[in-house]
């Protein structure tokens, strides 16, 4: 029986050694992203606002997005709130501010936003598709990105464990 | 191979000319006449952004959109002046996590199917429930989003066969719905057009006529339509043609493309938004992807394009181009187009099919 559990474990942890591979396969182009690229769309989409993303979660979405989005974002809302070292902002992908206000009020969100009334993350192909977390380290530099809606826990996220 | 090809593609195209009739009418003269423009008022509840779909009461006194950010019901008055909001974010039974298809009858009953929670729900236009039903417990298929309908007091969908998900040409294609939420029947065959596509679509538009009891369906990403006889759920015609607008991607597109490739792959390339039907014309609503909607978003950089069918020949008459403006509703001769979807001015403008016999 003992055996039968242990060959179980070990299929399974192939299995997520094999997938987590692929996942970052899928998306090694997106790590090479410089905090310098981030940076320069976040001062072209503001109004040419200097930012620096060292220590930034940045939650990349549409305005339309599904309920488990919805419901992860919030998550990242209570954490921005309770989180002294590392902060979080949305990029949301929207031509007008309205449609913005109403999801923040609607949902009641409190992170801040820049808005990408232009769509302009598709041209410089900072990401594969949205909705997408990404987490910049303390030196700016991508350390980890993952679709938005699959794991509600940003300290799993943030320490990749 | 290349043989082969050829063989293959002489086939098909003999296939569609032996199905599809092509003949244009010289005889008739379209045009669209614009009669009023309608400014949707923001009420005590802010609306953020419709899907482009809207569904008008039998008498035209409501108009209802589907909310995208809020996945509720918004209703207006003809006028343009708030009436209602439908459902509210839950598990309840008067709640709904995702509004995927909404309709409303001659009663101004409204079903929302609520695709997250696989559930049909029928409320008033004030939004108090009648009932509340699972769905498709133990169907085989999926309903596709946005185009369920009210049928003789029944819903018809379009549908995909959950074993031919990888294969859409083997599916059927449309089910009638009890308003409990159980299934009547299932029927119907896939427009085979969607084995030349490039784009994985499995969404197939819907226009239902009561009084002549047939069904118009529409492969979202085919220039060709159906009509079914929703008597004895057979189809009639399988039709239409390739129009001037019509372009589709040369090369293959599939969910894992990223967003960058997909732009550069079906920049200009064309997909059917919607399928009305008046009295006179069947009648197909293209959106032409254009580089400068994917540059701007902005939703009237889309190109779009009518496509008039005579009902009673169901002959090609003739594509109307529009200019910045976006179709999405038809009742009584009239179209309903969207003029600018800013939801502080989201104006609906309503134009009247006027037709000249030459």
């Amino acid at each position: 029986m003992k055996l039968v559990q242990i060959l179980s474990r070990s299929i399974i942890v192939f299995w997520l050694i094999f997938f987590s591979g692929c996942v970052k396969d899928k998306y090694a182009p997106y790590y090479e992203k410089t905090g310098n690229e981030w940076e320069q769309y976040i001062y072209e989409i503001s109004d040419k606002e200097k930012v620096t993303l060292n220590n930034t979660v940045l939650l990349v979405l549409t305005s339309s997005e599904c309920s488990p989005s919805i419901d992860e974002i919030k998550s990242w809302d209570t954490f921005n709130e309770n989180s002294d070292s590392i902060k979080v902002q949305m990029v949301i992908l929207e031509k007008y501010f309205t449609t913005i206000q109403v999801l923040l009020e609607y949902e009641d969100i409190g992170l801040h936003v820049y808005r990408d009334s232009a769509y302009s993350l598709i041209k410089t192909d900072l990401l594969p598709n949205t909705p997408m977390k990404v987490y910049f380290d303390n030196e700016g530099k991508v350390k980890n990105l993952s679709p938005i809606g699959v794991s509600n826990d940003p300290l799993i996220f943030i320490h990749g464990s | 191979m290349f043989r082969t090809f050829i063989v293959l593609l002489i086939a098909i195209f003999a296939l569609q000319c032996s199905r599809t009739p092509h003949t244009d009418s010289e005889t008739k003269s379209i045009e669209l006449i614009q009669i009023d423009t309608v400014l949707l008022e923001q009420g005590a509840q802010l609306f953020g952004k419709f899907y482009e779909h809207m569904r008008i009461s039998q008498n035209g006194s409501y108009w209802l959109f589907n909310e995208r950010i809020r996945n509720q019901v918004f209703v207006f008055n003809s006028d343009g002046s708030f009436h209602s909001v439908i459902g509210k974010r839950g598990r309840g039974p008067d709640e709904i996590l995702t509004v995927s298809s909404f309709d409303i009858n001659k009663n101004n009953e409204v079903a929302i199917f609520d695709g997250s929670q696989r559930m049909i729900k029928i409320f008033t236009l004030d939004g108090r429930l009648i009932s509340s039903n699972n769905i498709l417990e133990n169907a085989d298929f999926s309903l596709v989003p946005h185009y369920l309908w009210w049928y003789k007091g029944q819903l018809a969908g379009t549908i995909i066969d959950l074993e031919s998900r990888f294969e859409p040409y083997k599916s059927r294609l449309l089910a009638l719905i009890n308003d409990d939420g159980s299934t009547d029947t299932a029927f119907g065959k896939f427009d085979p057009f969607s084995k030349q596509d490039h784009r994985e679509t499995f969404v197939s538009l819907l226009a239902l006529d009561e009084e002549n009891n047939v069904a118009y369906t529409n492969l979202q990403s085919s220039p060709y339509f159906q009509i079914y006889d929703m008597e004895h759920f057979e189809r009639i015609l399988y039709g239409g043609k390739i129009t001037e607008s019509f372009n589709k991607p040369s090369q293959e597109v599939t969910p894992q493309t990223s967003l960058s490739k997909i732009m550069l792959l079906v920049e200009d390339t064309s997909v059917f938004a919607h399928i009305f039907l008046t009295d006179e014309y069947f009648i197909q609503h293209m959106q032409i992807l254009t580089k400068e909607w994917f540059e701007t978003s902005d939703y009237t950089a889309k190109g779009n394009v009518l496509v008039f069918y005579d009902r009673e020949t169901n002959e090609f008459i003739k594509e109307i181009k529009l200019e910045g403006i976006t179709p999405l509703a038809a009742q009584k001769g009239k179209i309903y187009a969207v003029e600018n979807f800013n939801p502080d001015q989201f104006t609906i403008g309503i134009y009247e099919i006027s037709t000249n016999t030459e």
